[in-house]
């Protein structure tokens, strides 16, 4: 903030001694920002941002550790079946099984069980996938498509530029979570690839606008018009002058927008219009368990719990990746 | 003046004809003949009815000539018929706004309440206790999702204390006031949360930029009481951002609302909205989805029009 302030009054001031970062700018010229190492931006996040951190990273693993077949660990690390009833018939021991519906927290349930005896912690943790899989889909369509979008009219401008960006206003227009109902309810089969590609293909608009503003901002700077006076190819400084540059922006942007997201996962299957049950989701478990919140509020807490850590800490990573490259972006 | 407003009109005539088209061209990406969509798949095929609807639709007619005459309809307040409940769904929509506009108007006013001192402290302790508190208090309300607000509001309030009904509305018309507001209080207590940290977010930021002002430093140099310099001079350019940043965030809470008014079975908009999803009942969900994005295009429209009238500079340039 007082940088800025300063900067604006005074614009002959050395901006370099100024910066608290990017090195490459100590001499002085207009060049593309370097990038960090993973321990130089590691060791510089708060320690909420660690802690934050480590959750994602414990909810990403859960979830591919719960979808891949890890018979060959010799079941060392067994996570129950999402599905399996654990008071229904079982053929192999040819009798019923000892669980009870909504049961509390035990060595064998560690989160104790649903309303139909469904072990709660293996539907928690498969439930991060159907989470998982929708933040990544649309994170890809963003930032490729909406990315490439954004940068090429950021740059090239014209034409193409108005059409596009007014594509993307009307698209914004939308109450996102109305325009995405009604997208949703056209398919009558709503399934992962479904659900995924629907959000993905709304998540485009918002990344397009991004990448547009950055790739302004970038097509301007004295590294793309030196390309241009040594006569490089105007494809050639977009892939390899106004992309890259682009793609952290929108990279920290998608931390943000994950967070977004998950909401509307979340959102969309509470009210049963994501994945079709009895696929777990968080958002499906907590309208389930609420029925039942007289009896056990416990069920509903843990995916409440697991929803809303993951979203908070998506945006406490997002925060501070935004914060790097809004820092970085005020001292160049 | 009168320029800004023009050129703002016809920005909104265009959103609109965009908004409007979109929607309607949903129905063209129903796979197979939307008439099957519309009577769903098991209804039965009385071939009377269909060519009946066909006819109604047009469904005959080029795609633009279709979208032609029913904007033409819309326009003159026309949103078609469900044929599933055989409502107007016009007359549907209006009999159910006040209670989604009530909802939404009661969220945006306890945000705002709770917001505004929330914020002013944070900035004017900026860095001291009170600030990162508040602030980490912002972040967690920022994160929970409303309907697990909701959810825990109704189990603390419904099922521990049983001082609120947990679902259900009271109309003001036949119940009164007070019957009323024990049914609101909880859904807009729900949706308030999220609105109520962006606001407070925002109003901090932008106060800690207005305190640095150089006329703040003059009425601090007069002798004016903080108290003072906070309320009258401070918060009034914050008022401006705040403005606009309830006008962006309508859309969101038009999309908080549908959630709400499920989980708490509140038969405004949003829920005939989830209803109509669940029936598959193609002409209102299309009817809804333009009213709401209508709505919200048109707020917006207003809030910036709005800001054009209370900023000078904007009205000027």
């Amino acid at each position: 903030m007082e940088h800025t302030d300063l900067d604006n009054r005074l614009p002959e001031f050395p901006r370099d001694r100024l910066s608290n970062v990017s090195a490459s700018v100590t001499t002085g010229v207009d060049v593309a920002p370097k990038k960090a190492t993973f321990q130089e931006v590691v060791s510089s996040m708060p320690l909420r941002v660690k802690f934050a951190s480590l959750w994602i990273v414990v909810v990403v693993v859960g979830a591919i550790y719960a979808k891949i077949d890890t018979s060959w660990l010799g079941g060392s690390l067994p996570l129950q079946d999402p599905n399996f009833q654990t008071n229904g018939f079982d053929r192999a021991t040819g009798s019923f099984g000892t669980g009870e519906p909504i049961e509390g927290m035990s060595a064998a349930h560690w989160l104790g069980t649903d309303a139909i005896a469904r072990d709660t912690f293996a539907r928690l943790v498969h439930g991060g996938w159907v989470s998982l899989v929708v933040v990544v889909v649309s994170a890809a369509c963003g930032v490729i498509i909406g990315g490439f979008l954004g940068s090429l009219v950021g740059f090239v401008r014209g034409r193409t530029e108005t059409v596009i960006m007014a594509t993307v206003d009307v698209i914004l227009a939308f109450p996102a979570l109305v325009l995405l109902l009604a997208l949703v309810s056209i398919f009558e089969v709503r399934n992962l690839f479904v659900i995924s590609t629907v959000i993905g293909v709304l998540s485009i608009p918002a990344y397009t606008r991004v990448a547009r503003a950055n790739a302004l901002a970038i097509s301007s700077r004295q590294f793309v018009t030196a390309a241009r006076a040594i006569g490089t190819k105007p494809s050639r400084i977009l892939f390899r002058e106004v992309i890259p540059n682009v793609l952290p922006t929108l990279l920290a942007y998608a931390m943000v927008a994950a967070a977004f997201v998950v909401v509307v996962e979340g959102s969309l299957s509470f009210l049963g219009l994501s994945v079709q049950l009895p696929t777990p989701t968080w958002g499906n478990m907590i309208n389930q368990a609420r029925r039942d919140i007289k009896l056990n509020v416990a069920q509903v807490i843990w995916p409440s719990l697991a929803l809303s850590i993951t979203v908070l800490s998506l945006n406490q990573v997002g925060d501070f990746f935004q914060q790097r490259r809004a820092v970085k972006g005020s001292n160049l | 003046m009168g320029k800004v407003i023009a050129s703002r009109l016809a920005r909104l005539v265009a959103t609109l004809l965009a908004v409007t088209f979109l929607t309607f061209s949903m129905t063209a990406l129903l796979p197979g003949d939307p008439v099957n969509a519309i009577l769903g798949v098991e209804a039965v095929r009385d071939p009377e009815v269909v060519a009946k609807i066909r006819a109604d639709l047009g469904l005959d007619d080029p795609f633009f000539l279709r979208y032609a005459n029913w904007l033409k309809d819309a326009a003159t307040g026309d949103l078609g018929q469900s044929y599933i409940t055989d409502q107007d769904v016009l007359t549907t929509i209006t009999q159910r706004l006040p209670v989604t506009a009530q909802l939404a108007f009661m969220a945006i006013v306890m945000a705002l309440i709770l917001a505004i001192p929330i914020g002013v402290l944070g900035a004017y302790k900026q860095g001291k206790w009170q600030d990162s508190s508040t602030s980490a208090g912002v972040q967690i309300a920022l994160s929970i999702p409303n309907f697990i607000v909701g959810i825990f509001l109704i189990w603390l309030f419904s099922v521990r204390l049983g001082w609120l009904p947990a679902s259900n509305w009271n109309r003001i018309t036949t119940e009164g006031l007070i019957q009323n507001l024990k049914t609101a209080i909880l859904p807009a207590s729900a949706l308030a949360m999220t609105q109520m940290a962006i606001f407070s977010r925002l109003v901090r930021s932008d106060m800690i930029a207005t305190l640095q002002e150089d006329y703040i430093l003059a009425a601090r140099s007069k002798g004016l009481s903080d108290r003072f310099i906070l309320l009258r001079h401070a918060l009034r350019p914050s008022s401006l951002s705040l403005m606009t940043i309830v006008g962006i965030n309508f859309g969101a809470l038009l999309g908080g609302t549908v959630i709400i008014e499920y989980l708490f079975a509140i038969p405004g908009v949003g829920f005939r909205l989830i209803n109509a999803i669940f029936q598959r009942d193609i002409i209102v969900i299309q009817g809804i989805t333009v009213f709401i994005a209508t709505a919200y295009v048109v707020i917006n429209t207003i809030v910036d029009l709005l800001y054009a009238v209370v900023d000078p500079r904007i009205r000027k340039g």
